[in-house]
């Protein structure tokens, strides 16, 4: 199979005032389309930071992350944003939902973002809401939700741009165990029809699902399975 | 994004913070208002100044007299008003020089009530220069001269005596504490006002009778007229120099008077500092020198609206700034679902722009009520012009550009993650 990303020698340091805090410490990591990946470790060990590179959030401090074959980390901030539009689509426990907007606008929300027409963007949102079992709750805002519908709204919304790569941190972690396990459904679901996953989680449940599982503490992956 | 687009996210992002977006449209609409009140305000009551003064005539010059700034009162012999209208007429550039005198008395309008009368001293020459004629009867005769007659403005003669024929009627005036009959020979066309003078609502009488009656012989104003608008200067300085030989003969027994003006910076009696005897001036200066104080006006109240239009503006800054902190969570979230920088400085500076051009449109309307009121009040016209519009406009979309850029600038430089974790 095909690398979806590649992560190669990738370090990141946070700047702190006069002090460099580094999340991550060298990591190599390969990620196959189509795969279910579960990024686990304890809190502090740099999952997000991963995750973050991985989607065009951030730009590595030194090595390379590549998607799709192409070379990231040296991307200019609007040509990232032009990425993450198209290419990736964000889930997070928060939701990072617009909180004054409906489902369907934060929907539509990356669509907008990507130039498509209005009447075409509708319709995707649409349908995007229909996969995740809220095309009735289109009108209604976030505060009118339960944390189960919001989480299904934000992944509604990951996969407007229809993006190969799909990153999750810590999806169910808002969230009581059924709810959680529902959200995992979704997911299960999207890669079975092709979307690759990277999920970080704590839950062993989630992780339990994965095809692959990546370790990461203090900025280091534990075990060599990454580089796979 | 397209336009109606970003309108759109604009309108509903300053919809949700209606309380703040009032504030800061208010500081714009002031603003706005105050710079398009004054400049209709300023424009409508120069029109109707300056409509006055051009009334007149580019050829006239007013002359005005002081000689008791100089003589001691009873020694102006040499001053009668028809002596010195004919020496001013006799000057090569001058076409015609007319006395007026004017004193306020009072008419018997019934039995036992009286009206105020505005009585103006003149000379026939006063039809032909001001090309004011009568509508019925005559104006004054040469043959008048010191006899009981009165000639009235249109508007005085139907308040007075209503429609109908009014010549040969009589007229009971007190004019400096003495009852007089005047007989009506004549009612004059309406004119509306002409330079300061309403002469619809004035009554015109020999000025040989208003002589007799003060007993006062130093006859004030004399309206003059050059032969053409090209000889204005050399009639004001012929004028001028009739008046300086007139004042020198007067010298030797004023010996005193004429020293202290002599002294002045100067030296002669042209300058127009306090104590000279009298004063030429054409028509034409006044209209330059109202001009320049228009512009002046028009520049400080100007310059004042335009600082409270900053002020706005530094509001409208203040409140994006704000803004750009409160909503640092939605911008993150924008740029983690393929926002561009350029896309969030657009959203945020067309925000801006949108307060300010809202501000404009109502700060315009508003400006030109209070213009209109203030038209009203001072009793000029109301000038629909279209400079305050343009002007409006473009400050106003200045003014959201200049004082949005910032705050734009600084919320699409924001980090998308930090951004994300910002509560
Ligand atoms: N913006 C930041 N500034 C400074 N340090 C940061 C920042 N983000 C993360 N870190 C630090 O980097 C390390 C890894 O963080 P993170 O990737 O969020 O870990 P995890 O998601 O595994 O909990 C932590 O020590 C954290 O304190
Ligand atoms: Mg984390």
């Amino acid at each position: 199979m095909e690398d979806l990303v590649r992560v190669e020698g990738v370090t990141k340091a946070y700047r702190l005032g006069e002090i460099d805090v580094w999340a991550l410490r060298g990591v190599d990591l390969a990620i196959h389309q189509g795969e279910f990946v579960a990024l686990t470790g304890p809190s502090g060990s740099g999952k997000s930071t991963l995750l973050h590179l991985m989607g065009g959030l951030h730009r590595p401090t030194a090595g390379r992350v590549l998607l799709e074959g192409k070379d990231i980390s040296c991307l200019s901030r609007g040509e990232l944003a032009r990425l993450r539009g198209r290419k990736v689509g964000f889930v997070f426990q928060q939701f990072h939902l617009l909180p004054r907007a409906s489902a369907l606008a934060n929907v539509e929300l990356p669509l907008m973002y990507a130039g498509i027409p209005r009447k075409t963007r509708r319709e995707r949102a649409l349908a995007c809401l229909d996969r995740v079992g809220l095309a009735l709750r289109a009108r209604h805002r976030p505060g009118q939700l339960s944390g189960g519908e919001c989480q299904r709204v934000a992944i509604a919304r990951a996969l407007a741009c229809d993006p190969p790569l799909l990153l999750a941190d810590e999806p169910t972690g808002s969230l009581d165990t059924r709810t959680g396990r529902e959200i995992l459904g979704i997911f299960r679901v999207l890669v079975a029809g092709g979307k690759t996953v990277v999920v970080v989680t704590h839950e062993p449940y989630v992780a339990s699902f994965a095809a692959q599982q990546v370790r990461l503490l203090d900025g280091r992956l534990e075990d060599g399975d990454g580089t796979g | 994004m397209g336009l109606g687009e970003r309108i759109f996210v604009g309108l509903s992002a300053l919809w949700t913070h209606k309380l703040r977006t009032g504030l800061s449209v208010l500081g714009v609409v002031i603003g706005v208002a105050a710079l398009v009140a004054i400049v209709s305000m300023i424009e409508g009551a120069t029109a109707a100044i300056s409509g006055q003064i051009v009334g007149l005539g580019a050829r006239t010059i007013t002359v005005n007299l002081y000689p008791t700034r100089v003589i001691q009162p009873g020694q102006g012999a040499g001053f009668l008003a028809e002596q010195i209208s004919d020496e001013l007429r006799s000057a090569a550039a001058v076409a015609e020089a007319v006395p007026i005198s004017t004193a306020s008395g009072e008419v018997q309008v019934g039995f036992n009530q009286t009206s105020p009368l505005r009585v103006v001293g003149t000379t026939p020459e006063y039809a032909w220069l001001f090309e004011f004629w009568p509508a019925e009867g005559r104006f004054l005769h040469p043959l008048d001269e010191g006899k009981p007659v009165v000639v009235l403005g249109a508007q005085l003669a139907t308040d007075l005596l209503g429609p109908g024929d009014h010549v040969g009627k009589d007229l009971v005036v007190n004019l400096q504490n003495e009852t007089l009959v005047l007989h009506v020979v004549g009612v004059m066309n309406p004119r509306g006002t002409v330079g300061t003078y309403d002469v619809d609502g004035q009554a015109y009488v020999p000025i040989s009778l208003l002589q007799e009656i003060s007993g006062n012989r130093y006859f004030s104003t004399y309206i003059v007229q050059a032969i053409g608008e090209g000889q204005v200067d050399e009639a004001v300085s012929q004028i001028e120099a009739i008046l300086d030989q007139k004042f020198a003969a007067l010298s030797q027994t004023t010996n005193t008077a004429m020293r202290a003006i002599a002294a002045m910076p100067g030296g002669a009696a042209r300058t127009t500092t306090q104590i000279v005897p009298y004063t030429v001036q054409a028509q034409r200066e006044l209209i330059q020198a109202f001009e320049e104080s228009t512009r002046t006006m028009m520049l400080i109240l100007g310059g004042i609206a335009a600082i409270s239009l900053l002020v706005g503006g530094i509001g409208i800054m203040n409140i994006m700034l704000v803004a750009v902190v409160e909503r640092t969570r939605e911008v993150g979230i924008r740029m983690a679902t393929g926002a561009r920088p350029g896309d969030i400085l657009g959203q945020f500076l067309f925000e801006a722009v949108l307060v300010c051009v809202v501000g404009g449109v109502l700060g315009l309307v508003v400006g030109w009520l209070a213009g209109a009121v203030g038209a009203r009040i001072g009793e000029w016209p109301f000038v629909f012009s279209p400079l305050p519009p343009v002007i409006a406009f473009a400050f106003s979309l200045l003014i959201g550009v200049v004082f949005g850029i910032y705050p734009a600038i600084r919320a699409s430089h924001l980090d998308p993650v930090e951004a994300l974790r910002h509560e």
